[in-house]
């Protein structure tokens, strides 16, 4: 008990800059402002593919399981119609 | 009665009149399914990022509907017999979104 009131009372901003915090991840779209996920807004998407144009995973990225499913889609979308590349081989 | 978003590509060959005309041949074919279209918007000739039917480029069309879902598979059965759209998609959506969308001011 005493533990958990002492890591309460200690706000994000005091151990920011210490290299063994322990901050807590966050989904980038479960936010109260975070943007919706659309695959006609291309210059969001592309946050989320690799340098080849594949999905990255959500465990890099953060983003909640429910959410990785509407960026998935929203990406294949977006290939389809041809807004994005299914590969990307121009550093090859 | 649902929303629904669509996006039509179309040939780059085809000269503007054509267009104009098969644009309103799709605007014909959803007011005989008593639907009726909310907003419209032109997004212009853009680049593919891929190769579709050889085409390297496509005019963009994007729409946005109201419409009986049943009714939307006969509209995508005879949008896949004319050559001019190379291709569309059909998307249901809670709520309309305001427009311009974020695609187009990107480009500007």
């Amino acid at each position: 008990m005493k533990k958990n009131k002492k890591f309460k009372s200690r706000s994000r901003d005091d151990n920011k800059n210490s290299p063994f915090e322990d901050r807590k991840k966050f989904c980038p779209f479960s936010q109260k402002n975070s943007p919706i996920i659309d695959y006609k807004d291309v210059k969001l998407l592309n946050r989320y593919i690799s340098e080849k144009g594949k999905i990255t995973p959500s465990r890099i990225t953060n983003v909640s399981r429910s959410k990785q499913l509407e960026l998935s889609k929203a990406i294949k979308r977006a290939r389809f119609l041809g807004l994005m590349s299914f590969t990307n081989k121009h550093f090859y | 009665m649902n929303n629904f978003e669509a996006v039509v590509l179309l040939s780059p060959e085809i000269s503007s009149n054509v267009r104009s005309s098969c644009l309103d041949f799709l605007v014909k074919i959803i007011n005989e399914k008593s639907g009726k279209i909310i907003n419209n918007e032109d997004w212009g000739l853009r680049d593919i990022s891929y190769k579709i039917d050889r085409y390297s480029k496509a005019f963009y069309n994007f729409y946005q509907i109201e419409i009986e879902g049943d009714k939307i598979e006969s509209i995508k059965k005879t949008l896949n017999q004319d050559e001019n759209f190379i291709r569309h998609l059909f998307v249901r959506v809670e709520k309309h979104q305001e427009l311009p969308t974020k695609l187009n001011n990107e480009k500007k």
